[in-house]
């Protein structure tokens, strides 16, 4: 029998992070994240942990990445102005292979927004936020267990990749208090990865010479003979500074590349009623929900509809959507911003079919009767 | 089983506090339970409330859509639940004319406070309760501010028109105000609860 | 060209050579630039006090100042414009054991980076600052900076600079730094010592180097490099005779040597880890 018990999410977030081995958390205050920052506040100093607030966004971010470079496993938690703010040192992160987790708990933007009431509209920002190329993992939960389970999936595929990663929450979800089934949180009942560290001797130490994975076992800070430099700059294996365009070309190849090879295994999906739908909701977080609700109310009335709910929205689930594509009649995105995720699911489905769209952004959630009521009209045919 | 609740009432009456016992006690007894609260101006003055979907299996939508139980604390939070303007208020109904509550179910529990609250509501449209809640919670407890586990007391009680036993057991709230409240204030919360049901049951035998 | 001279003989002389990545040499610093003096001050009194490679940490911005560390044979990090303390500051309270230097500029640190300064000193956190303070943006090309000062010509104040200068050591003493000091390129073995004592010092510590940008500062004022490194020595005097002098003499003359030293302030990673050695119960 399940183990119950309620849980807050922004709450479960932060204690999730401490079992996956989040020793440091540097934030700064905003909502609707707070309370994570909170609750590290409380249980890092007893877990031998550093928790500390800094003076800004960016100064957290930055605390964030010289304690994983020190070898501790850190994290920061935002909200959409702060996530902005956080993107300059988000892509230091990227380039120096920096694991960390950056929590956004996404509310109403843009700007100062709708500080607490709930959004999506940094689906595309997690992504393509930081100048220049780039690619991380960008998990997106859809209940306070998920929130659990992604958040230590976060730390395992930011230590395993050397990379940032991007743990999408909205209002909803971090304010939300909910039944937890805490049995799989046990000691030893889940994973737990570790970064890898150098096999070679100090003199033969190259800080960002990769593996076989893509990957550079860079040794934490303070390794007797194990010294390096890390840069913002294109590097070398060394990590000093180059210009060498073959150099450079290959070092953004492979910083992507690294994070794309993984992504059949990254890749996690929930399926309902899909076998033989006739309509596909795609969509994910709490408008999944709803969504998940609406394709019931849906069947009820004769509807042949199904949800696929994206959990690892980047790397994109690119096969799995045409393939439902190819399946399926029409899509629906539904999604609380002005379109963003169905630009994605466009280019994936190939226009095997139309692909339809719910939008809104003005701080209230899609309710299940409002995905019904689309569903419904395009069941008629119509738009 | 989907089982929505909604705690309302004005702020400073503890909605919010109830809902996530409530929901904590539904965990308790191996129910599934999702808690959310409007958060914002409502959190200084005005209405405020806390809403609890319980289930026998994962919940969905975690939002309330279709009430089956209310617990209404004040006058303000009962018309705020009214669609349109209660018959109270409204110069052009007569005695016949009854309130309607917005998203509530036709069958739904409605607990309210006998003192605080004038309630106008058709008894065979809805499973009215009113109960003495906030004189209690005064005058047995020696503390107004409990009036909230109170009601859950009744609530607790008042299942049973729903269902064939309560929908929650007296431990499980029991263990619940034990996870949820300052531990200097869990027995006088355990009392509030007790007394919350036997009001409730005295509401019962009159109903 | 002849045999080169081995290392060890070269480090059998110059000790502090064993601090340098030579084989990244020659670095990107302009002829006469006086980065190159603070990075030698720096790595001389890390030799003195006697702290290996392995025991170092240095952290930067962007900027000129900001490529000392890939010259440096230790822990270095070249980070983000502005935000190298909140990088070192993570580093540091995370590995506390790790000396670490951060060098930045006046741009860096005081323009772009100012809020992360003030905070930073604010903290008292043991972190030693060398501020290569050049007066401009060389990097960029010679734009005016926080320190330029009044009337002086850059890209961006053609028609000469009407902003007030910041005034480094009293910021940094104002916010709650512990450790203040002020050298120049020109005097470097007094410079050895002020960052040596920056290291030795528990907390925050800021050492301010007035430095010469030859090249962009240099061309743009019509300066030479002799006439900069000239202007540093007749400019500058030690601290206690400049509070000797009288008011009026004050006028133009700027202070060299420790400005502010408390040793009675708590250092931040210090009061952080022994809170958590009372919450976590003991070791």
């Amino acid at each position: 029998m399940a183990k119950l018990e309620l849980k807050y999410g922004n709450h479960a977030c932060a204690e999730a992070a401490i079992l996956a081995g989040c020793r440091f958390y540097a934030g700064y205050p905003i909502t609707p994240s707070s309370e994570i920052a909170e609750k590290m506040a409380e249980l890092l100093p007893k877990k031998r942990g550093v928790f500390i607030q800094m003076e800004d966004e960016i100064a957290a971010m930055g605390a964030v990445v010289g304690a994983s470079f020190a070898g501790l496993k850190s994290m920061t938690a935002t909200s959409g102005p702060g996530f902005s703010l956080k993107q300059e040192n988000l892509g230091y992160a990227f380039m120096v292979e920096a694991p960390c987790v950056v929590v956004n708990v996404q509310r109403g933007g843009p700007s100062t927004g709708l500080p607490t009431q709930p959004g999506q509209q940094e689906i595309m920002q997690s992504l393509w936020g930081t100048h220049g190329d780039k690619l991380i993992p960008v998990f997106y939960p859809g209940n306070v267990q998920e929130i659990m389970e992604e958040t230590i999936r976060a730390f395992n595929w930011a230590e395993r990749l050397r990379t940032p990663v991007v743990l999408l929450l909205d209002e909803v979800l971090g304010h939300m208090r909910e039944t937890v089934d805490v049995e799989q949180f046990e000691e030893g009942k889940f994973e737990v990865w570790n970064r890898k560290m150098p096999d070679v001797p100090p003199e033969e130490y190259l800080p960002y010479r990769p593996g076989e994975d893509d990957v550079p076992a860079i040794a934490p800070y303070g390794t007797p003979g194990y010294r390096g430099h890390a840069t913002g700059l294109h590097h070398d294996y060394t990590g000093f500074p180059t210009t060498n365009p073959e150099m450079c070309q290959e070092l953004i190849e492979r910083l992507i590349r690294k994070v794309q090879r993984k992504q059949p295994e990254m890749e996690k999906n929930e399926f309902y009623k899909m076998d033989d739908a006739e309509i596909a909701i795609i969509t994910f977080g709490t408008t999944a929900r709803a969504a998940k609700t609406a394709v019931d109310l849906a069947r009820e009335k004769g509807i042949k509809a199904g949800l696929m709910r994206v959990v690892t929205v980047w790397p994109s689930p690119e096969k799995t959507i045409e393939d439902v594509a190819k399946g399926v009649e029409a899509i629906l995105v539904p999604e609380l911003n002005m379109g963003q995720y169905v630009l994605e699911v466009e280019r994936c489905s190939r226009g095997a079919c139309p692909v339809y769209r719910l939008n809104r952004a003005n701080g209230k959630i899609i309710y299940p009767n409002e995905i019904l009521e689309k569903v419904e009209e395009i069941a008629r045919g119509g738009k | 089983m989907r089982y929505e609740v909604r705690v309302i009432g004005s702020a400073g009456q503890g909605s919010i506090l109830a809902a996530v016992v409530l929901a904590t006690a539904a965990a308790e007894e191996g129910l599934w339970a999702t808690q959310t609260a409007t958060y914002g101006a409502a959190m200084r003055s005005g209405v405020s409330l806390g809403d609890v979907v319980i289930s026998d299996q994962p919940i969905d939508f975690p939002k309330t859509t279709n009430l089956d139980a209310v617990i209404i604390q004040s006058q303000e939070a009962y018309d705020d639940m009214v669609k349109g303007k209660p018959v109270r208020l409204d110069p052009e109904c007569g005695e016949q004319d009854a309130d309607v509550l917005v998203n509530v179910k036709p069958g739904a529990l409605v607990i309210v406070d006998e003192d605080l609250v004038q309630c106008d509501l058709d008894c065979n449209m809805y499973r009215i309760v009113e109960a003495p809640i906030a004189r209690t919670a005064a005058e047995v407890l020696g503390r107004r501010q409990v009036m909230n586990i109170v009601a859950l007391g009744v609530f607790q009680v008042a299942t049973t028109l729903q269902f064939d036993k309560p929908l929650i057991s007296e431990e499980s709230f029991l263990k619940a105000i034990e996870k949820s409240v300052p531990s200097r204030f869990i027995d006088l919360n355990k009392n509030a609860f007790l007394e919350g049901v036997k009001i409730g049951q005295q509401a019962l035998q009159k109903a | 060209m002849g045999t080169p001279i081995p290392m060890e003989k070269i480090i059998e002389k110059k000790p502090y050579f064993k601090y340098l990545r030579l084989d990244k040499m020659p670095t990107i610093w302009c002829p006469g630039c006086g980065i190159g003096q603070a990075f030698r001050a720096a790595c001389m009194a890390l030799d003195e006090l006697g702290i290996s490679n392995d025991q170092v940490a240095m952290v930067s911005g962007i900027g000129c100042s900001s490529r000392t560390p890939g010259y440096f044979d230790g822990f270095t990090l070249h980070t983000t414009h502005g935000r190298a303390l909140t990088f070192a500051t993570g580093l540091k309270l995370s590995k506390p054991e790790l000396t670490t230097l951060v060098f930045t500029g006046d741009g860096d640190a005081l323009a772009i980076g100012g809020n992360h300064f003030i905070h930073a000193a604010r903290r008292n956190i043991d972190l030693t600052v060398v501020l290569i303070n050049n007066w401009i943006y060389g990097m960029t090309g010679g734009q005016v900076s926080p320190t330029t000062p009044e009337g002086a010509y850059a890209t961006t104040t053609p028609y000469g600079n009407y902003e007030p200068q910041f005034d480094i050591a009293r910021v940094a003493i104002a916010a709650g730094a512990t450790y203040v000091a002020r050298g120049t390129a020109y005097h470097a073995m007094e410079l050895k010592k002020l960052i040596m004592d920056g290291i030795k010092h528990k907390g925050f510590a800021l050492i301010e180097v007035l430095s010469p940008c030859t090249i962009v500062y240099g061309r743009k004022n019509r300066m030479s490099i002799e006439e900069m490194y000239f202007w540093f020595k007749e400019n500058t005097i030690p601290v206690k005779a400049w509070e000797k002098l009288p008011e009026e003499k004050r006028a133009g003359k700027i202070p060299r040597g420790v400005l502010y030293h408390d040793d009675s302030r708590p250092e931040y990673c210090e009061v952080y880890w022994n809170k958590v050695k009372q919450l976590s119960g003991g070791e």
